[in-house]
């Protein structure tokens, strides 16, 4: 008899079960939202790299024709308002919409600005929606990202 | 008791096994969130970095744009605040360079470091910077200069480059080496000019680094880029069926190419007279007349665009000094080996001594005592045994004296200019014509008043010559005095008898078609010369004289790295011709006679040039002795403001293989006129000829030759030197 009541005292309730059952689903659901929160921020991660790497492509690519070309409209152009150049980039499941800024680089003696010695800053500004070319991807928003380097005239 | 034992038990594992599970959920959350996001925005530093140290190179290469001698900035500037805009910020102070770009919020800056930080007046010869770079790799600026350089290490304290340091890398001449720290950051928030370079802090930061070798690739004047470059026409005669004008190049990113603005002429040579070591280019304004191979291509030549433009204030020249100063004059070495000056031009001294009773008049002995010390001459064996020099050890000027400014070396004998060829020219005149030319008013040959002639030196010596080497001639009472000498005089009775003169002359005229006088006479009666193999002696030969031009030599033998001659007039060298470092600038001809020529300047700076004149430029190496002909390796910029002649065969040398060959590196311009002036097509120069008769021709262009002559010429701002990549690594 002694034993039995031993035994029953130590079992736990059926309250007990459901209570710990809650508290552990609870904990078991929040820590699975951060792990979706956390694989959502990695997907940003990659979509953040991935414009990155529009906007630099972007740069280089106008680099690379301005150097090649030495009569090209990029040497008299300079506007910080307006584009030099728009256009639409996809990459797997994401559209980016591209737009170069040309400027002048005004040194104090004037020399960069004189043709055939020309200094030029390039910045690419990328944006594109999260939720992927096809709107199928879970979005979030709009992102952007920029880039900025200088190019001198060859 | 047990099984209070065991239920227990089975609790604290449940709880350690659930506190395990949630601990592998949070932790990869955590591992998959913010630091994902923080790698990606790590990511976005350290590409900002890397544009930033990008923007460096084009930041460096766009001031050596403007100064090709830059080193941020040029030698001991004071500090200088080159841009400051919003967006970018660029602070320059003895050698070291600090960038800021900004793009939105983001901060990046680039480092280059050309101090030494090893304090004032040390190796690199500059203070240390107000703005020091805590980094052990240097940039170098080495575009002027030719020979290697090494680049070191700052492995010393406080990055400071050692006493003896390490080198981190070997540079060729003509290049630039530069070394670019790209860095972004939060602490790069408060920057600007005043403050470029803050310290980072606690805070993170990304950095890389960009190493890139870049050389001198072209000189990337307006003008079109060419090994040979003329005004007028280019015109090559080589021996029947061999050799050819070979074009070269030794810029990888250029080719050898002909440029002319009239016509393109070879004569004879190869099938394909016109040839290209790899690949060639001829443009031609004019008429074409040789036989390119398949490796030479035919380009434009726009009507209205320049050659390469080397102003006189340009090119380096000797400034005189006590101790650099040689006597215009001539300078003729006699068999013994004793160096002798006369105070007069050579063409003068050519008269002087056409009279036998100066034969013996040894002029003024030249010994070291009266010699500048930038000139030592020195002699072993005698007669046809020789062995004289004439040895230039720094710039030498040339100093005009009140009879003349002409400079000119040679053996007593003189220097001859070819072999002659009777009776091969043409002249235009008939012996009435030229009587009747002489007998003009408007001759300027003559100055007749009823009937007594005072005549042109000119004119003179070619009677003289004609005259079988008499001073006096009587022709049907015409009674001819002192010829050979400058005031020569003639009473002239008889004009129909003139003809007989004018026969003579003619006579004469044909078998030397090409000498200085005989040209003279010739224009100056309103005749022309057709054909003609080439020059006589310069200077009539003096008895018991045997030295030829071969028997001396006049060396470039600098103590520093180079030395240039200069002359306010003709120079003229009848010796052998040879030295490294060596340059020969004059206002007048250049006139090189005799033998061969083997002489390169330096591949930078104004010593680029080897030679230059502000008229023609004229090279026989023919040897009389052995009836052959040197031959003329040139390295450097030939520059003549009127025409190039280089005789290295003629066709009274039947034997080509005694021809002699043309090798010319760098570049030649036949600018016809004032590089001062620009080129019109409307109103093209007269002279702005190349005219070369040789075995072969090899033409070899180097744009190293050219940089600082480019540099300095006020250039257009579309004229720029280009740079080619040789390695670029990036950290």
């Amino acid at each position: 008899v002694v034993d039995s009541r031993i035994t029953r005292r130590s079992a736990f309730t059926l309250a007990e079960v459901l209570l710990a059952l809650a508290l552990v689903t609870i904990v078991l659901l929040s820590v699975v939202g951060l792990a979706l929160n956390a694989m959502s921020a990695m997907s940003k991660s990659v979509d953040v790299s991935a414009g990155l790497n529009v906007a630099e492509q972007e740069i280089e690519r106008l680099a690379y024709d301005a150097e090649n070309a030495p009569t090209a409209a990029f040497w008299t152009f300079s506007n910080q308002v307006n584009t030099y150049s728009t256009g639409q980039v996809v990459v797997g499941a994401s559209r980016f919409s591209t737009a170069t800024y040309v400027t002048d680089v005004a040194d104090s003696g004037g020399n960069f600005v004189v043709a055939g010695k020309r200094l030029k800053q390039v910045k690419a500004v990328v944006v594109w929606s999260d939720a992927g070319a096809d709107g199928k991807k879970a979005g979030k928003g709009t992102l952007r990202a920029t880039a900025a380097r200088l190019v001198h005239e060859p | 008791m047990q099984r209070i034992r065991r239920s227990r038990g089975i609790l604290i594992i449940s709880v350690l096994f659930i506190t395990l599970l949630v601990s592998m959920f949070v932790g990869a959350a955590l591992e998959l969130g913010p630091w994902s996001l923080r790698r990606a925005l790590n990511q976005s530093d350290v590409s900002a970095a890397k544009r930033a140290a990008r923007s460096g190179v084009e930041y460096a290469l766009a001031r050596l744009k403007n100064d090709v001698n830059w080193n941020g900035p040029s030698f001991n500037q004071p500090r200088q605040v080159v841009v400051n805009t919003p967006e970018l910020v660029v602070v320059e102070d003895q050698g070291n360079v600090i960038g800021l770009v900004r793009n939105e919020n983001q901060v990046a800056q680039f480092r280059i470091r050309f101090n030494y930080q090893d304090g004032a007046g040390n190796a690199d010869g500059r203070p240390d910077s107000g703005l020091p770079i805590a980094t052990s790799y240097l940039s170098c600026n080495h575009v002027t200069g030719s020979t290697e350089r090494l680049v070191p290490r700052a492995d010393g304290p406080n990055y400071s480059v050692p006493a003896n340091p390490t080198t981190h890398v070997s540079l060729p001449g003509h290049s630039l080496f530069l070394t670019v720290e790209g860095r972004c950051g939060d602490y790069l928030r408060v920057a600007d000019a005043q403050n470029p370079d803050p310290q980072p802090g606690f805070g993170s930061y990304s950095t890389a680094r960009l190493e890139s070798l870049l050389k001198v690739t072209n000189v990337g004047q307006a003008a079109t880029p060419a090994v040979a470059a003329t005004a007028n026409s280019f015109t090559a005669t080589l021996p029947t069926g061999s050799n050819s004008v070979k074009l070269d190049s030794a810029d990888k990113t250029e080719i050898g190419r002909l440029r002319s603005k009239s016509g393109l002429t070879i004569n004879n040579g190869a099938a394909n007279n016109l040839t290209a070591h790899k690949s060639g280019e001829y443009r031609v304004g004019g008429t074409l007349a040789a036989t390119p191979s398949s490796t030479v291509t035919s380009g434009t030549e726009v009507a209205g665009e320049g050659l390469y433009k080397i102003a006189w204030d340009d090119v380096k020249r000797a400034v005189p000094t006590t101790t650099n100063t040689l006597k215009a004059g001539t300078y003729v070495y006699w068999d013994d080996g004793s160096l002798h000056y006369y105070d007069m031009s050579p063409s003068d001294y050519q008269t002087f001594m056409a009279n036998p009773v100066n034969h013996s008049n040894a002029g003024t002995l030249m010994t070291v005592s009266n010699l500048p010390a930038s000139v030592r001459t020195s002699t072993s064996g005698s007669g046809s045994s020789l062995n004289a020099k004439l040895e230039i050890l720094s710039d030498t000027a040339i100093e005009a004296t009140a009879n003349t400014s002409d400079f000119a070396i040679m053996p007593r004998k003189g220097a001859a200019g070819g072999p002659g060829a009777p009776g091969s020219a043409t002249i235009s005149l008939t012996p009435t014509q030229m009587a009747t030319a002489l007998l003009s008013p408007n001759n300027p040959m003559v100055n007749n008043i009823s009937g007594n002639w005072n005549m042109s030196a000119e004119l003179s010596r070619t009677l003289y010559a004609a005259n079988g080497g008499q001073s006096s001639w009587q022709v049907g009472g015409n009674v001819f005095n002192n010829l050979g000498q400058p005031a020569a005089q003639a009473s002239v009775q008889n004009v129909l008898a003139l003809s007989q003169v004018a026969t003579a002359l003619i006579s004469y005229m044909q078998s030397n078609p090409q000498n200085q006088d005989v040209v003279a006479v010739v224009n100056a009666l309103g005749g022309t010369i057709t054909g003609g193999a080439g020059l006589q002696d310069d200077i009539p030969a003096v008895p018991a004289s045997a030295a030829e031009p071969k028997n001396i030599t006049l060396e470039f033998n600098p103590t520093g790295t180079s030395a240039v001659l200069s002359g306010p007039g003709e120079v003229r060298i009848g010796a052998k011709l040879q030295g490294e470092g060596a340059s020969i600038t004059a206002e007048g001809d250049i006139n090189l006679l005799g033998l061969g020529v083997n002489m390169s300047a330096l591949a930078n700076s104004t010593e680029g040039v080897s030679l230059y004149s502000k008229q023609d430029v004229f090279i026989s190496t023919f040897e009389k002795p052995t009836n052959k002909y040197k031959d003329v390796s040139l390295k450097g910029v030939v520059y003549c403001w009127g025409d190039f002649k280089a005789v290295l065969g003629s066709s009274s040398v039947t034997n080509f293989g005694d021809w002699g060959k043309l090798k010319i590196t760098g570049a030649m311009v036949a600018y016809g006129q004032d590089p001062q002036l620009d080129y019109d097509p409307n109103s093209p120069p007269s002279k702005g000829n190349i005219d070369v008769t040789a075995e072969e021709v090899e033409l070899k262009f180097d744009s190293a030759y050219l940089l600082d002559l480019v540099q300095a010429a006020s250039l257009p701002p579309s004229e720029k030197i280009q740079y080619g990549r040789v390695w670029w690594t990036q950290e």
